[in-house]
């Protein structure tokens, strides 16, 4: 009982300027929706993906970020022994102080940026796990070693393994690249931890603290009692929480972006309605044969409506394919949260892709919407003596 | 004897407003066409044939009146169920072929067929007797563009018997032809009137139709002025033309 | 202009099409200005500082990294140097988290002399060099949290292991940032124990052609010291920050061209549409005598007229939404983020190409075509 999609798909070809440009213009508007999912997807998993839900991150009570904050050295000694602490198998818990701080570091190009260096100890590589050596080995204590997160590689000077580094007060030897699976992490130093309280001179404390939770435990419990035991007194929260809160950028940036989208999408569906009130009005003598050989005004509405969502979906193809090539391209931003730069890469999921062209579907509907209703609507006989 | 009538208008008026003057098309109109009769509606411009023939193929609504169809009074049924309704008993022809050009020859004649529950293979089969039958089966696969006005008036034909209607509906069908794609086509309705028996309704103001038709409905400013004779060689037995 | 009558009227033949095709215009045009006006803000409040005659020195290392507060004699000892304000980030939380504001502890005796285009009154200078727990607020974090002068406030210390308690002595407007507050520093270091580092000193030239002089003779001196400096004009420091944005500001300027692009596709479309339309309708008139050139000119006119009123449409919309919404970007100092005339010019600009090109083609080939083909169409 329908009219043959055939009909459509030829009707949108014969009018192939109007059709064409239209087409482009849904289609950029898609490449645009990509190109922002895609800012967000990147920037997200790069933030999201540095916690661990089975870690937990201690600062100072108050403290925002772990670089605002100060954790002393009794303070930390007194944590590191409680029993939720997972232990290695020589029994040591799986406890890393840290003493992330920015410092300005010159890239490839000549201008400088602020990067975290963070002191830590080769018991970090046991409670971020997703931290690997991909070239090279984990510095050795008190030589001023480092190991260079892979994002900065290439991107800031002297960043080879073998290279020496110049940042702080003194000169770093790079001796193994480390991977952290896509997290913010790879945009960091890491060095031994003595060397940085030397090097930034601020005496011997430590910003923060990693603890690895054995599994099963009652994080609130745990949360409780670090904050409850006078001898620690700190605050704590999951890895997974902390890095949420650090979000407020992407957040915001989703947000942004997809105001920029929906609205660049309602141009579109104004564009789209332009053209198909075009073309049914090219087409009021079909309609009205249409409608004088039998077929229902509601076969002529969803055939007009199913030829503006082939145009939209086609084109949203066509906008996914020419924002594809951004897939990958890795970027910094200053994330003024941590007061650093921080790489991200682009990504364009399946999921992008599937919302992209669900956007595009959505704008050939509307955009189709009120034409198809017309066509539907005209009356049988003013249609015919149009011819 | 009462013979059963292929088409009954039964004192109909037509007034249709534009912008804000009233047109009166048709007043007070009746008339009754028999079963396999090839008739003709003639008359000038303005007469109201037109709006006859939309209210006989259901694309048209009377003001007050009643019309009849093979049997079944469409004048009270619904947009949906009178859409239906064309499929099956309606075949158009129109002035300007009507044929929707990026579809096919084949196509253009499967149209009305996409409203039955017939599968692919009987379709094609159907269409293809269609198009045989006006003499047009090489030039299947052919776009409207690619025909000469007399076949592409032809392929309109066909389409317009696909379904095997109870009524054939033209309206100035030889309006855009030439001499001679005009006689074939007046000849071929003829045909289509003598072999199949089917009913054939013809707005025209061609005079040459009058030698090929049963009956003349003559139409003067919305009213019926006159029923003649027509010239048409063959002509079924007993009276049929008056009330 | 006898032709606009006969303009406007084309253009109100089908109200319906040109209603889209304007508002499709607006809408994209409203994104270009509200996107492009956040790089050329930011570009412009940088050149805006760089006629200021401070400069900022901090450790060569970083801003995380200190210097010793003696360092201030021998900065002060420099040639061309009016006056040294030692700068220490104090970090502390007034509200919540979300909402926080850079707040800084300053040595007071010569503020008056470093910050005097801040807006800050002779009185609320006096105030805040008499009294230990003064601090200066920037009016956008005034009208934020609702404060008012002589109103008091604490600061939870993230950092620093102590909250601090001060009295509202002044507001700081003009060319200060808005989101800024100064407090002592005596305060701060007693409070801290008298550790005797800074994290900055502000420096304030008595020209600008000294700048590059002052610059290297600082860093001169302390190079090759326990904390090496590294000075810059306030110009270039303010610039580091905004640098951490550029992948966005590049991101925002490619979109902005994109948007104008489609726009450009859209207009183009439904001008071709409507100009194949009446084809025949401009057969006749230049039967009846009009120019070519008359012709092109009357339909290029309705496609500038439409495309300049998408374009003031959008334009305006993007600057009012921006006004009304305030939004803002505090890690550059942007209270409220406005449009720059530069943004509109460009938006108008594009606005009126895209209306002229896109009609261009079609109205060229639709006044040239040979008037007996067009006239057949007319039957």
């Amino acid at each position: 009982m329908a009219i043959p999609l055939k009909y459509n798909i030829r009707s949108l070809l014969v009018r192939r300027v109007s059709t064409a440009m239209t087409a482009g213009g849904i289609a950029l508007v898609v490449a645009v929706f990509v190109i922002v999912m895609a800012m967000v997807a990147g920037l997200g998993s790069a933030i999201s993906d540095t916690g661990s839900p089975d870690n937990v991150v201690v600062v100072r009570k108050g403290s925002t970020t772990e670089t605002s904050s100060a954790v002393q050295l009794d303070q930390f000694d007194a944590l590191k022994f409680l029993p939720q602490i997972k232990r290695d198998a020589d029994g040591n818990p799986l406890a890393s102080p840290e003493l992330p701080v920015q410092v300005l570091m010159q890239r490839s190009g000549g201008a400088s940026d602020n990067v975290v260096v963070r002191g830590v100890l080769p018991v970090a590589l046991q409670v971020h796990q997703n931290v690997h050596l991909i070239e090279g080995r984990m510095f050795k204590p008190a030589l001023n070693e480092v190991i260079v997160g892979k994002a900065l590689v290439g991107r800031y000077a002297n960043t080879g393994v073998g290279s020496t580094m110049h940042f702080g007060r003194g000169n770093w030897r790079v001796v193994g690249i480390f991977d952290a699976g896509g997290s913010s992490f790879e945009s960091e130093v890491w060095a031994d931890i003595h060397n940085v309280q030397d090097d930034t001179q601020r005496g011997a404390y430590y910003a923060c603290a990693r603890l690895k939770m054995l599994a099963g435990t009652d994080v609130d419990a745990l949360i409780r009692r670090i904050a409850d035991d006078p001898r620690i007194n700190l605050q704590a929260q999951t890895e997974t929480d902390y890095y949420k809160d650090q979000s407020v950028v992407a957040n915001q940036l989703r947000a942004l972006g997809m105001i920029v989208a929906i609205i660049m999408g309602i141009g579109a569906v104004f564009a789209a309605m332009n053209t198909m009130y075009a073309a049914v009005s090219a087409r009021t003598t079909e309609i009205g044969t249409l409608r004088a050989l039998g077929f229902r005004p509601g076969a002529v509405l969803g055939s007009f409506l199913l030829e503006s969502l082939a145009l939209a979906v086609a084109a949203g193809v066509l906008g996914v394919i020419l924002a594809l090539p951004i897939n990958g391209f890795s970027t910094s931003f200053g994330n003024f949260v941590t007061f650093s730069t921080m790489a991200f890469a682009f990504r364009v999921t399946p999921a992008v892709m599937l919302q992209a062209l669900l956007f595009a579907a959505v704008m050939g509907v509307l955009g189709g919407w009120l034409p198809a209703r017309q066509a539907m609507k005209m009356q049988v006989v003013e249609a015919l003596r149009k011819g | 004897m009462d013979e059963k009538y292929a088409i009954e208008i039964d004192h109909v008026t037509r007034v249709y407003k534009r912008d804000e003057f009233e047109v009166r098309a048709l007043d007070d109109v009746t008339l009754k066409v028999p079963e396999a009769r090839f008739v003709a509606i003639m008359g000038p411009s303005g007469s109201g044939k037109t709006t006859m023939l939309n209210l006989i193929a259901g694309i048209d609504h009377a003001t007050s009146g009643r019309v009849a169809v093979g049997g079944e009074e469409i004048t009270s049924m619904r947009e949906r169920d009178l859409a239906a309704w064309r499929a099956r008993h309606i075949g158009l022809v129109f002035q300007f072929y009507n044929l929707i050009p990026v579809l096919t020859a084949f196509e253009n004649v499967e149209l009305p067929l996409l409203l039955t529950h017939l599968r692919k293979a009987e379709r094609r089969q159907h269409v293809e007797t269609a198009l045989k039958v006006v003499g047009l089966a090489d030039r299947m696969d052919h776009y409207p563009r690619q025909l000469s006005g007399g076949q592409e008036q032809r392929v309109a034909i066909a389409r317009a018997i696909v379904t095997d209607p109870t009524i054939v509906v033209a309206d100035e069908p030889t309006g855009d032809l030439d001499a001679k794609s005009a006689e074939e086509i007046l000849n071929l309705l003829t045909e289509l009137n003598r072999q199949f028996h089917k009913t054939i309704v013809m707005v025209t103001h061609d005079p040459r139709a009058e030698r090929y038709v049963d009956t003349v409905y003559r139409l003067d400013k919305g009213i019926l002025a006159g029923i003649e004779r027509g010239k048409s060689a063959a002509q079924p037995a007993a009276a049929g033309a008056s009330a | 202009m006898k032709f606009t009558m006969l303009v406007l009227k084309n253009l109100l033949r089908s109200k319906r099409r040109t209603f889209l095709t304007v508002f499709s215009i607006a809408v994209s045009l409203f994104i270009f200005s509200a996107l492009v006006s956040f790089p050329t803000l930011a570009r412009e409040i940088l050149a805006d500082r760089a006629s200021s005659l401070r400069l900022a020195v901090h450790n060569k290392a970083g801003v995380t990294y200190s210097m010793p507060e003696a360092y201030k004699q021998r900065i002060a000892a420099t040639p061309h140097v009016i006056a040294v304000v030692p700068e220490s980030w104090f970090g502390g939380i007034y509200h919540e988290v979300n909402d926080q504001f850079p707040n800084l502890a300053v040595d007071p005796d010569q503020v008056d002399l470093m910050w005097d285009d801040w807006g800050i009154s002779k009185a609320a200078f006096e105030d805040f060099k008499r009294l230990r727990t003064a601090c200066l607020v920037s009016d956008g974090t005034m009208k934020r949290f609702g404060l008012h002068v002589g109103q008091q406030i604490q600061l939870r210390g993230t950092f620093y292991p102590f909250n601090v308690t001060l009295n509202i002595v002044g507001v700081m407007n003009d060319k200060a940032p808005p989101n800024f507050l100064f407090f002592r520093r005596d305060y701060l270091e007693e409070a801290a124990g008298r550790p005797g580092f800074v994290s900055m000193f502000w420096v304030r030239a008595d020209k600008s052609e000294n700048i590059p002089q002052i610059i290297a003779s600082i860093d001169e001196q302390f190079a090759n010291s326990m904390a090496e400096t590294r000075s810059e004009s306030e110009a270039a420091f303010m610039g580091t920050f905004a640098q951490g944005y550029r992948a966005f500001f590049e991101l925002a300027e490619i979109l902005g061209l994109i948007v104008v692009l489609t726009i450009g596709l859209v207009a183009a479309n439904t001008a071709a549409m409507s100009i194949r339309e009446r084809r025949s309708e401009i057969a006749i008139m230049r039967s009846i005598g009009f120019r070519s050139g008359t012709i092109l000119g009357l339909l290029l006119g309705e496609s500038l007229i439409i495309g300049l009123s998408g374009g003031i449409l959008g334009c305006a919309s993007a600057y009012v939404i921006l006004k009304v919404f305030a939004v803002g970007s505090p890690a550059i100092g942007i209270s409220s983020l406005r449009m720059p005339p530069i943004v509109v010019v460009e938006a108008l600009a594009a606005a009126c190409l895209i209306g002229l090109l896109s009609a261009w083609f079609p109205a060229r080939s639709a006044a040239r075509q040979n008037i007996v083909d067009a006239l057949r169409l007319v039957a």
